[in-house]
């Protein structure tokens, strides 16, 4: 749209300062994201103006939702808390689970605080585990120094009574605390969480955040290009390093704006006379790169977008996505050789170190079709495939947390058990199809594991 | 929209006549497109699987797939006539419709089905659809604050609910929400409760299936 002002940044939660060009939206006046890296448009509703809004980047920044986990205490982050003129005061951390570690430093900070101005109180700082960031060991020592008295449980020797007494019951100590209990609230995603996820087609994340535990993803990506989640958006480990993460972001953005080029060189087509707008595709898309096009009442792939694993191409029900790659071609010596479909990130690169640890490639003698990532298999290609060679077919995913497509290990999985289970029913082939996940680090066990299959497929 | 699954392979292939020489797969490029189950693509895989089964069993039977946008108009299976010409069986993974509308146009001709024709439903997520109208003729969702007491109740009950909904679920089955207690929640956020109060007389079923075999005509098409 000429003449329109973009922004490089947007905000949707709270905003950070930076130098760019940036704007802020809140989650609630949010409506629809379209478009990719370096220009996307996002809409609000009337309360947000301008309702249409053009920007480069996105940083997603909600807030954590606090939820109290006992009636009567007070917040571990609060100011206003209340002192008891004769009881002690209590810190509780890790209860009843284990809390983000940017507590152990709120929770010492707070300790510290209460012994600086009420040196004579008797302070007490329950937790199961103290992680030590940033200089939370300095502030420990200080907390041992000032007499705060520090006991470590473990679930079960704890119980909470009437909560406000604490009986804490380990080994030979035995000790019920009547006091102020300040305790680590739980952190849970934001109320618009759920929504901003469909706003921007997230894949659903880990404990409701939106983010995926996902190596690929570390630390702020969120699977969809231009697109990254802080704090409360990320999960529950994103307040201990925050300084670093938004660092990180910010470099990213940067180079976003210095330029962006397509991940590969392939142009994925949709043929707008055979879609009809399942939303399939959109649906299965791990980073958010399908969109509508309303023009020609289609779905289209957009480029900048799009990470190249085919996912779409294999869940069209209409084959209406087209590439100019036949990426399912079979590469091989001898017709009689087992065939492999191994993923370009995990067995492919331990292929290559096992090769340079052992001087041998373990991928030789085997047939090989290469994919970006294992969700392209079709069940109608591995049945093809089973018709025409008489060799056994060994599909080579990912592990869950270390898949570049996020959901492709999943979905390839589902398809190769429907495979053997449509193999049995019929009583043919069906031990004839393996399926295993690897990471790109399991070189060794990629050697071993091939030899050992081989020789099993001797006899 | 029609929602259908793919019938088990076993049956598939019982099904199919034990001197078959050649069959026809025809898909559909509608409804049971959009539910992941009759459209271009399960029709190829199916093709595929049936001829690993009858390689396998030492049989030669040829086997083409024809998936056109509607199976249930007259216009388009003119794409479908000369593939349903040259093969001896067809196997249409159309809705029951559209396997029908096949048949009434290819007489002679052994027309199976491959899907099994499950409900009207929604899609409610990725491979996902629920049971929402059973087409009962007379809509009446106006008075149930837009939730189907004869499609989302397990009974059809028009008073309900009955005394096995417990917690929002259905005594049928644990993975059925009571539609009654939709019902209550949808009409309470509406600020309708009180029509729920009146007691409701039987519905007219003369237009579902008591009526006998339904049509109906669109009167700007037809005089009377
Ligand atoms: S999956 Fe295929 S038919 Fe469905 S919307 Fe996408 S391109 Fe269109
Ligand atoms: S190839 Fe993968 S990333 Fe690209 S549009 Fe298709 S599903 Fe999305
Ligand atoms: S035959 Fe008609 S009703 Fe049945 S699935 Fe196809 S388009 Fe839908
Ligand atoms: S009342 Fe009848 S037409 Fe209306 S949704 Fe229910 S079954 Fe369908």
């Amino acid at each position: 749209m000429a003449g329109k002002r973009k922004f490089e940044l947007a905000w949707i939660g709270d905003k950070e300062e930076t130098d760019f060009e940036s704007i802020q939206i809140s989650a609630e006046d949010l409506v629809a994201c379209q478009g990719e890296i370096g220009d996307f448009k996002l809409i609000c509703n009337k309360e947000n103006q301008p309702e249409e809004i053009n920007v480069a980047n996105i940083i997603i920044n909600l807030p954590y939702q606090e939820e109290p986990v006992l009636e009567k205490a007070d917040s571990l982050f609060s100011d206003d808390y209340d002192i008891n003129e004769d009881k002690p005061v209590i810190i509780l951390q890790d209860y009843p689970e284990l809390s983000a570690a940017v507590i152990s430093q709120a929770g010492l900070e707070k300790a510290l605080e209460i012994k600086d101005n009420y040196p004579d109180k008797e302070v007490y700082y329950l937790y199961q585990a103290m992680r030590f960031i940033e200089d939370n060991d300095r502030l420990y020592e200080r907390a041992r120094e000032s007499e705060i008295i520090f006991l470590k449980f473990d679930l079960g020797q704890l119980k909470i009574i009437e909560e406000e007494i604490i009986h804490y019951n380990r080994e030979d100590i035995d000790l019920k605390l009547n006091g102020n209990i300040l305790a680590a609230p739980e952190l849970k995603p934001a109320k618009e969480t759920e929504r901003i996820a469909r706003i921007f087609n997230l894949a659903d994340g880990y404990k409701e955040y939106l983010q995926l535990d996902n190596i690929y993803l570390q630390p702020t990506l969120s699977g969809k290009r231009g697109v990254y989640l802080l704090k409360g958006s990320r999960g529950p480990t994103a307040l201990t390093y925050f300084e670093e993460e938004l660092d990180f972001t910010l470099n990213e953005v940067s180079k976003n704006l210095a330029g962006v080029t397509e991940i590969d060189k392939y142009d994925r087509e949709v043929d707008d006379q055979k879609c009809i707008l399942c939303y399939t595709c959109y649906r299965v898309c791990p980073h958010g790169a399908i969109q509508r096009d309303d023009e020609l009442n289609s779905m289209k792939v957009m480029d900048l977008a799009c990470q190249g694993c085919n996912l779409c191409l294999s869940r069209c029900p209409t084959n209406a996505i087209q590439i100019e790659d036949d990426y399912l071609k079979i590469e091989g010596e001898n017709e009689q050789d087992p065939i492999l479909i191994i993923c370009e990130n995990s067995a492919e690169i331990a292929a290559e170190k096992y090769n340079s640890m052992v001087g041998k490639d373990p991928l030789e003698s085997y047939q090989k079709i290469e994919v970006p990532c294992v969700s392209t298999v079709e069940r109608g290609q591995i049945f093809e495939i089973l018709s025409k060679y008489s060799s056994d077919i060994m599909i080579l995913g990912c592990v869950s947390e270390a898949c570049k497509h996020l959901t492709g290990h999943d979905r390839c999985q589902q398809v190769v058990e429907r495979i053997k289970e449509d193999l049995e029913k019929l009583e043919i082939e069906q031990d004839r199809v393996h399926y295993e996940r690897l990471s790109p680090r399991m070189a060794a066990d990629l050697g071993a594991f091939l030899a050992d299959w081989k020789e099993a497929l001797k006899q | 929209m029609i929602v259908g699954k793919l019938k088990d392979i076993k049956e598939i292939k019982d099904s199919l006549p034990d001197d078959i020489d050649s069959l026809l797969i025809a898909g559909c490029g509608s409804c049971v497109s959009v539910s992941l189950a009759g459209g271009e693509r399960e029709a190829d895989s199916l093709k595929e699987l049936l001829n690993l089964y009858y390689q396998s069993k030492g049989k030669s039977v040829s086997i083409e797939t024809e998936t056109i946008k509607r199976q249930c108009d007259d216009e388009f299976l003119d794409e479908l006539e000369l593939p349903v010409a040259r093969n001896q069986v067809v196997l249409s993974i159309a809705c029951g419709v559209g396997v029908q509308h096949l048949a009434i146009n290819n007489p002679g001709k052994i027309i199976l089905p491959g899907l099994d024709t499950t409900f009207y439903g929604r899609t409610s997520d990725i491979g996902k659809w629920e049971e929402m109208c059973h087409g009962c003729g007379k809509c009446i969702l106006d008075q149930f604050a837009g939730v189907c007491p004869v499609a989302r109740c397990s009974k059809s009950l028009l008073n309900g609910p009955c005394g096995g909904s417990q917690d929002g679920i259905c005594e049928v089955d644990d993975s059925i929400d009571c539609g009654w207690q939709t019902i209550y929640d949808r009409a309470e956020e509406l600020g309708q409760l009180e029509n729920l109060l009146d007691f409701e007389s039987p519905k007219d079923w003369s237009t579902y299936k008591d009526g006998g075999v339904r049509s109906h005509k669109n009167p700007e098409f037809f005089q009377e």
